[in-house]
């Protein structure tokens, strides 16, 4: 009889045991795992990361070895206000267990004002920025770290204006005059060398459309047409520089600047602007940059910070797609 | 007495294997957490896509009369055949001049018809910004995607 029960009460003992294990996995299910507080930090911050192009004006798009900046030159937007509304709407949208900041370089808090170009694609150390590196954007800056990089990649461009080119390049017997300057409508003062020297040359394609639909490209040559005939041009010397002729403005000059020594100057340099340097024109720019692999990424010298308040826990990396 | 002991010695030998059977339970995912992750990587796949394709922007200036055929159809033809779910579009504005408070000025939906409460659902959430001239003109959006399956049952 004493063996029944003992055996009884072992056989309860174990249920209740089983029991225990089996209502401490069910439960397992509501305990915050570290793994679901990571995910939830990561959530929020590609949440935040992937909106800071698109509150700067700018566009980035990866195609496998092409990368996109589309940009618009002036932005038509307050970009310091938008960034600033942005922060406010993610304050307002995060959970308040959530803290979000920004940091520059030296780990020190800044606000998201303090955001500042450049657009930095790496591993190549390439830098897409403007003038002072401002959201101001009077000009577009692209600079190379050395020649060799620069020699590995082929860049393509195309710009639409909001203004008329002085005369319809796709009918070359219009775009005869000189300006009081001695150059023409559509002038390269030096011209791209087409790598006569041999590398290091950059290979590039350009093209820059006014708001009647006229576009002017390179290489271009076809009959009747303002001829272009160029595709590249050297890493050294003088850089090539493109003057374009807006029409009914003696002052207001498209200009293009692209290779040359680019030791201490950019790489590329496009600007609308005026005898006073104010821009007199709006610019879209489609910037594509084609490499020969698909590991890179574009990154903003900024830190954004996701911190867990209650598991006191965070993600922090540089603001990068 | 031999009995006594064989049958501590078989209730011993059961016990164990029912232990280890519950710990094999513990620590090996789950029929059920798989379903969850693929529900949740659809509504996320789902969320991305229609990013990508510009679903988001497109329906800022819709009413919700006109966003919802257009919210079913950029849904359906995403999720997989066995799973449905439902995009949720809250449009804000900024209610000042600085920013500092927002305004809920539209909800779209594309649904889909969730057929039993105790089918798991998964969410997918994203951010957007759309900065305009002005403060007036500035809105963002919180998209939610739930998904789910439609059998109320597995993969």
């Amino acid at each position: 009889m004493k063996g029944v029960v003992f055996t009884l009460l072992t056989f309860m003992l174990f249920l209740f045991l089983f029991e225990l294990v089996a209502s401490l996995a069910r439960s397992g299910s509501s305990i915050i795992t570290p793994q679901e507080i990571n995910k939830r930090l990561v959530n929020v911050f590609s949440n935040i990361a992937e909106n800071i192009p698109s509150v700067v004006q700018v566009n980035i798009t990866k195609n496998q070895g092409n990368l996109t900046i589309s940009d618009v030159l002036p932005p038509t937007i307050n970009i310091s206000s938008s960034l600033q509304a942005f922060q406010n709407f993610i304050n307002f949208s995060t959970p308040s267990d959530l803290n979000i900041s920004f940091l520059n370089p030296s780990m020190q808090v800044v606000p998201i004002t303090g955001l500042n170009p450049p657009f930095q694609i790496l591993p190549f150390n390439i830098n897409y920025t403007y003038p002072s590196n401002n959201w101001g954007k009077t000009q577009q800056l692209v600079y190379c770290p050395n020649a060799s990089t620069c020699n590995n990649f082929s860049i393509h461009l195309n710009y639409i204006i909001n203004q008329t080119f002085q005369c319809n390049p796709q009918n070359a017997s219009n775009c005869t005059g000189v300006n009081s300057d001695g150059s023409n409508e559509f002038s390269w003062n030096p011209q791209p060398d087409n790598c006569a020297g041999g590398p290091p040359c950059i290979n590039f394609t350009l093209s820059i459309t006014d708001n009647q639909g006229h576009t002017y490209s390179c290489p271009n040559s076809l009959p009747g047409t303002v001829p272009c005939p160029f595709n590249s041009t050297s890493l050294s010397g003088n850089a090539a520089t493109l003057q374009i002729a807006i029409l009914q403005s003696s002052v207001c000059k498209f200009k293009f600047t692209l290779g040359g020594n680019i030791a201490n100057a950019p790489l590329l340099q496009m600007r609308m602007l005026d005898n006073n340097n104010n821009t007199c024109g709006l610019v879209l720019s489609n910037t594509t940059f084609s490499f020969n692999t698909s590991s890179f990424y574009v990154s903003l010298p900024t830190y954004l910070r996701v911190l867990d308040l209650n598991s006191n826990t965070s993600k922090t990396d540089f603001i990068f797609k | 007495m031999k009995g006594f002991f064989f049958s501590i010695d078989a209730l011993i030998a059961v016990g164990v294997a029912l232990s280890f059977a519950a710990l094999i339970s513990v620590s090996t995912p789950s029929l059920q957490q798989f379903n969850e992750y693929y529900l949740f990587r659809t509504a996320q796949s789902s969320l991305a896509v229609m990013d990508a394709d510009g679903t988001f922007s497109t329906v800022l200036n819709m009413t919700a009369f006109q966003a919802k055929p257009y919210l079913d159809i950029q849904l359906k033809q995403l999720l997989p055949p066995n799973v449905d779910g439902r995009v949720e579009v809250d449009v804000y504005s900024c209610s000042d001049s600085n920013c500092d408070n927002f305004t809920l000025n539209n909800r779209l939906f594309g649904q889909q018809v969730l057929s039993t409460t105790s089918n798991k659902v998964s969410v997918a959430q994203r951010v957007f910004a759309y900065p305009g001239s002005s403060w007036q003109n500035s809105y963002f959006e919180i998209v939610t995607i739930q998904t789910w399956f439609d059998n109320g049952g597995f993969a």
